[in-house]
């Protein structure tokens, strides 16, 4: 476990898990589609259990040609991290929303882009997709849109 | 005058112990599912945008019976539950214990890389591999030892 | 008026810290000889309002719904824990959000009355909660007292006296 120390907050942070929940590789069945030139959708969906102090980060890669008409490869991942001190960190504010801080969402944002870079290096090592690699990416970029729980 | 960042000093009082511990487990029981209820209630309304006289229409009572229901001091019939969770299209049981995963961000980005190093060249001819038709099929069977082994068939 | 703002152990939680005060010159606090002026005659209406703090401290907060607002002046967050129009007790506090209450004294509400101006008990209870209130904004303007970072407890001197404001 890892005691974050940040400006707004302290968090003590664990990883407890890493799921892989889907992972694929399609060669494409025609020349004409480029090997060398890819497109990266990345989803990534945030959720919390406040019951359990956990936080899942699931992040689902697909990697496409540069038409966006053939998908080349897939992954998808789930990162769960353990809060101890959910409570302190996290607020939940009245019609239920919970109140994450921006900076320890961009922590964890960050954290599970560098674990899918890992795994779908090692799940496409050796095929087509072998230098597909996950670009640097700024956990700013996936601007939260909070959903108010139902 | 300068905050010495002191908290209040802690005060133990013989009439509020004294008081507590006359209450009974379920008393206690009672009274916590009371106002337990009564806050989930007030985050579902809440949730939904509504204020309590647009609530109070949707299950066709005075407001001021709202208030009382949202006060912790309500003793819920289930009749009266059950008239609560349909104007909220729940069902009752969720009205006790709210969904455990609350999802609180979800996004998507879509990036280009270009002129990446084809290190790896496939030599297998270009063809439609996908299929899910196999003239092979594998079973297990139990051998008379109690072994379970795999057989390959060919059909 | 000289007073202590002081914690209660009984009923102060993770989700709320309860407070009340202590008059200079005595030893209980307000809320003590509401209970102790009561106890005789609404042993029951006590136990379930002691019972309702301990969860409003420990379990729910302090949310608003569970309190009668507008009990002071506009915005002092004077309000009253709420009572059932055929409950026989009136229990008047100071509200700070979900997470800090301070517990003052209060009364029987005679079913005759209006408002608490129309009762010397009730009215003794609201006042001393108003100035209270009006106590503590000023000193949290000056500096004086001060939330804490989380915003649930107040800090600095809780010791008020008449020069200091």
């Amino acid at each position: 476990m890892s005691q974050i120390k940040h400006k707004e907050f302290n968090v003590d942070l664990q990883m407890k898990s890493i799921e892989l929940l889907k992972s694929s590789i399609t060669m494409p069945s025609t020349p004409e589609v480029s090997l060398t030139n890819f497109n990266f959708n990345i989803n990534l969906e945030s959720k919390a259990d406040a019951t359990n102090k956990i936080l899942f980060v699931i992040v689902s890669v697909e990697i496409r040609s540069s038409d966006q008409n053939h998908v080349l490869g897939s992954l998808a991942v789930s990162c769960i991290y353990g809060i101890p001190n959910f409570d302190d960190v996290i607020k939940i504010k009245e019609g239920g929303k919970l109140n994450i801080p921006k900076g320890l969402s961009e922590i964890l944002i960050s954290i599970s882009i560098s674990t899918v870079r890992g795994i779908m290096f090692s799940s496409f090592r050796g095929t087509f997709l072998h230098n597909a690699f996950l670009p640097i990416i700024d956990p700013q970029s996936f601007s939260p849109a909070v959903i108010v729980a139902e | 005058m300068k905050n010495n960042n002191k908290t209040a000093r802690k005060y133990k009082s013989s009439a509020i112990s004294g008081l507590l511990t006359e209450i009974s487990p379920v008393e206690k029981l009672q009274i916590t599912t009371r106002m337990s209820l009564a806050a989930r209630l007030d985050d579902l309304i809440i949730a939904r945008g509504w204020g309590k006289s647009e609530f109070a229409e949707k299950v066709n009572k005075h407001p001021s019976e709202i208030t009382k229901w949202l006060s912790g001091t309500q003793n819920f019939t289930i009749d009266i539950l059950s008239e609560i969770a349909l104007a909220l299209n729940l069902p009752v049981g969720e009205l006790f214990a709210p969904k455990q995963i609350q999802v609180i961000n979800k996004a998507h980005i879509l990036i280009t890389v270009k002129q990446v190093e084809p290190t790896i060249k496939y030599v297998t001819p270009y063809g439609d591999f996908v299929g899910d038709v196999s003239n092979y099929h594998s079973g297990n069977y139990k051998d008379a030892e109690g072994w379970s082994t795999s057989r390959i068939y060919y059909s | 008026m000289n007073y202590e703002i002081v914690e209660l152990e009984g009923f102060s939680g993770n989700k709320a810290t309860i407070y009340s005060i202590i008059l200079d010159g005595d030893e209980d606090t307000l809320f003590d000889h509401f209970v102790n002026e009561n106890i005789d005659k609404y042993r029951s209406e006590l136990k379930f309002i002691a019972s309702r703090l301990q969860v409003i401290g420990q379990i729910t907060g302090a949310r608003d719904k569970f309190f009668k607002h507008n009990e002071g002046k506009p915005g002092d967050g004077v309000c009253a824990l709420y009572d059932e129009p055929d409950s026989n007790l009136r229990l008047y506090c100071i509200r700070y959000g979900n997470v800090a209450i301070i517990l003052g004294g209060g009364g029987p509400k005679p079913p005759e009355i209006l408002a608490w101006q129309q009762d010397e008990k009730l009215k003794a209870g609201a006042e001393k909660m108003i100035q209270v209130s009006k106590d503590i904004i000023e000193l949290l303007q000056s500096g004086s007292l001060e939330w804490s970072k989380d915003g649930s407890q107040l800090t600095g001197n809780l010791l008020i006296t008449d020069n200091e404001e």
